[in-house]
């Protein structure tokens, strides 16, 4: 028999939570989506379902091993039915501009459910990855979510939800393959030669100017680039500009980077609205006698989005490709160049492949943060996910807000926990996990 | 030997003569309204040059006192938070703090915002309960990293001293950890500033402001004024708190 010390304190908290959240308002019934609403405990409408979830929090903190993880799967299922079905029970009989607003017990129970998930038992925290998504899946699937005010917005938008998801994801992405082509060689850059330490300052002193700002510091610029210059004298500008920073360079590196410096960004401003049309809903126009606007250069919309994006998301990448490379034990080079390796095959094969579990973790931190300054963008029309929370601020329907927000969160997390995931088994592979 | 000591430590201040200059020069750049009507004129001829319901200068303290409040709450909640964790007492919730505190940074700032609404109001309260989710994960963070740093030789030598835990905490592991959580407020007090440029968007004041007000109505000297003074203002917030963890960190120095 487990005694109360014994018992995993995290759990406790979280169970403690949940009965709590049992006894709050769970839904909040509003006669449309902008009125006040009056709050909805679970107990008056679906006694049954709320009495299951408070045996099931009762028993979690004395479960062990595969029932643990188990049980808060179930758990899971019973927050989202029991929230789906209080909802519906609300909504029968209502107009239908009525919302079944989420309120505090609704909230509160995730968090427990989160708190729960984290401080699972050392023996049972392999199943959870599997049981909570499955969990989640299920709910989806059986329609439990379907009656919340949040999906009843996101459906009322259509087609239209999915194109600014995909319009985010397009942004979001194309910054980082960017802040990537550009941040991983400046960081071998500063890792080899102390001469361009400025690389990490420079990044660093990017990521200081507020997003907001540096939208709005682009505007005025990109806006005028757009009209005065033609995508063919562009490509010109940036095709000599390269040739000419590879010809200084082999004199004096300092001179080269000069001049590469302001013809990369125009590659970065080009490359970044390209790279958007390409992979993103609008279609990609390459005339070269047009002035760059025709192909998507303004001062509002995609292109400062993008551009400011890529710059945010450099200073993880450049970070963490430095620092790798800068962890490699110096053993593992005396080996390469023992066994007579080139300088660049010792990089290619024991410098990048041992740095890469670091460079990733970067990739990481860039993805997460470009997914979400993402929806500041919506300010400066380039929509996204970002225009449902800011038509939602505008029109103070929190319902709205988040029909923007919640795909945002769940998308960075998304990423995290994949790109995690990749992280952990290239460790393995690279025989650097036990 | 006191005259020593004071000279030590007007040596150990000197390197935060020049931030304060700085932010004189600052503040008096901000006051001087003229010169940013007639630059901005310069720079967009067509447009109305300058925001005038607000001086820049009240923007940009407004600005402040949102960050300084937010920043002060951070601090309030987070040190203590990470040090509980840290301990033997609280380690259980460790991974959970650190989960949360993780997760509340993924939150779409605008939305967290907004959201915050009903419960603290339409203004400038309810953005510095969002800007408090923000600030907390590189404080909580990096206390977190600087405690565990601390070698464990040292920790037995000052048990071994006489120093109970708390003494031990006080005068071993917090300043050594010092460097560590002083970067985790730095870039806390950054994020913070920045994010507060968006407390416009629900009624708050400060220097998002002008940049709202001019995206709204095409004005693009409204929105380069605020621009420019708040990336200024973030710029100097860095090198600040880049100075002060010179001073408050003398050892280091020594050591490089």
């Amino acid at each position: 028999m487990l005694r109360l010390r014994e018992l995993n304190p995290v759990a406790l908290l979280a169970a403690g939570v949940g009965l709590l959240s049992l006894a709050l308002p769970w839904i909040t019934l509003k006669p449309n989506r902008l009125l006040e609403g009056t709050g909805v405990g679970v107990w008056g409408l679906e006694p049954g379902l709320a009495a299951a979830l408070a045996a099931g929090w009762l028993a979690l903190p004395w479960l062990r091993r595969a029932a643990y993880p188990l049980l808060l799967g179930l758990l899971t299922l019973g927050w989202a039915v029991l929230a789906g079905a209080v909802a519906g029970d609300l909504l029968e009989g209502e107009s239908e501009v009525a919302r079944a607003s989420l309120a505090a017990g609704f909230w509160l129970t995730l968090l427990a459910l989160y708190s729960a998930s984290v401080g699972a038992p050392p023996q049972a925290r392999r199943w959870i990855p599997l049981t909570l998504p499955l969990a989640l899946l299920v709910a989806l699937l059986t329609g439990s979510f379907r009656p919340l005010a949040p999906v009843v917005e996101g459906a009322a938008y259509g087609e239209q939800f999915g194109l600014e998801a995909w319009r985010h994801l397009a942004m979001a992405s194309s910054a980082v393959v960017q802040a990537l082509l550009v941040g991983i060689p400046l960081g071998v850059l500063a890792a080899r030669s102390a001469r361009f330490g400025w690389v990490l300052s420079l990044s660093g002193f990017l990521q200081t100017i507020p997003s907001l700002a540096l939208f709005g510091l682009l505007l005025p610029i990109l806006a005028q680039l757009g009209q005065e210059v033609s995508l063919g004298l562009a490509l010109g500008v940036i095709a000599a500009g390269l040739f000419l920073s590879r010809l200084l360079w082999a004199t004096s590196p300092s001179l080269g980077l000069v001049v590469a410096f302001p013809v990369g960004l125009l590659a970065l401003v080009l490359g970044g609205t390209l790279l958007f049309n390409l992979v993103g809903p609008e279609p990609l126009r390459l005339e070269l006698s047009q002035p760059l606007a025709a192909a998507g250069v303004r001062g509002i919309g995609a292109a400062p989005a993008v551009l400011a994006l890529s710059l945010y998301a450099l200073l993880p990448v450049v970070i963490s490709t430095y620092t790798g490379l800068r962890a490699v034990p110096e053993a593992a080079r005396d080996a390469g160049w023992g066994m007579g390796m080139s300088s660049r095959q010792l990089f290619w094969r024991v410098e990048l492949p041992l740095a890469s579990p670091l460079i990733l973790e970067g990739i990481r931190g860039a993805l997460v943060l470009t997914i979400g300054i993402t929806t500041v963008a919506a300010l400066i029309g380039a929509r996204g996910l970002g225009y449902f929370i800011l038509q939602g601020v505008q029109s103070g329907a929190s319902d709205m807000v988040l029909v923007g927000a919640l795909p945002v969160i769940a998308l960075a997390l998304l990423a995290d926990g994949l790109l995690r995931g990749i992280g952990l088994a290239l460790r393995r592979r690279l025989g650097l996990l036990a | 030997m006191l005259e020593a000591r004071s000279l030590k430590r007007s040596a150990a201040i000197a390197p935060l003569v020049a931030p304060v200059v700085a932010w004189g020069l600052l503040m008096g750049l901000f006051a001087y309204q003229d010169l940013w009507k007639r630059t901005l004129a310069a720079l967009f001829p067509n447009q109305t040059p300058l925001f005038e319901r607000q001086t820049l200068l009240n923007l940009a303290l407004e600005h402040l006192a949102i960050t300084a409040t937010a920043g002060l709450f951070v601090l309030l909640v987070g040190l203590p938070l990470a040090i509980w964790v840290a301990r033997p007492s609280g380690a259980a919730f460790r991974p959970l703090v650190e989960n949360l505190v993780a997760v509340g940074q993924t939150f779409p700032p605008v939305a967290v915002l907004s959201l915050a609404l009903p419960f603290v109001g339409f203004g400038s309260n309810g953005a510095i309960l969002a800007l408090l989710l923000y600030g907390l994960l590189p404080v909580v963070r990096n206390t977190l990293e600087g405690l565990a740093a601390v070698p464990p030789d040292v920790l037995e030598a000052a048990s071994g001293m006489g120093y109970s835990p708390l003494q031990r905490l006080w005068r071993v592991e917090i300043p050594l950890a010092l460097p560590v959580i002083l970067s985790g407020i730095r870039t806390s007090a950054v994020l913070i500033l920045a994010t507060a440029t968006l407390a416009p968007l629900i009624g708050g004041g400060g220097l998002g402001v002008p940049i709202v007000a001019g995206l709204a109505v095409n004005n693009q000297a409204f929105v380069s004024e605020g621009a420019i003074a708040v990336a200024l203002l973030a710029v100097l917030l860095d090198w600040t708190f880049a100075r002060l963890e010179a001073v408050l960190t003398p050892w280091r120095a020594i050591r490089a």
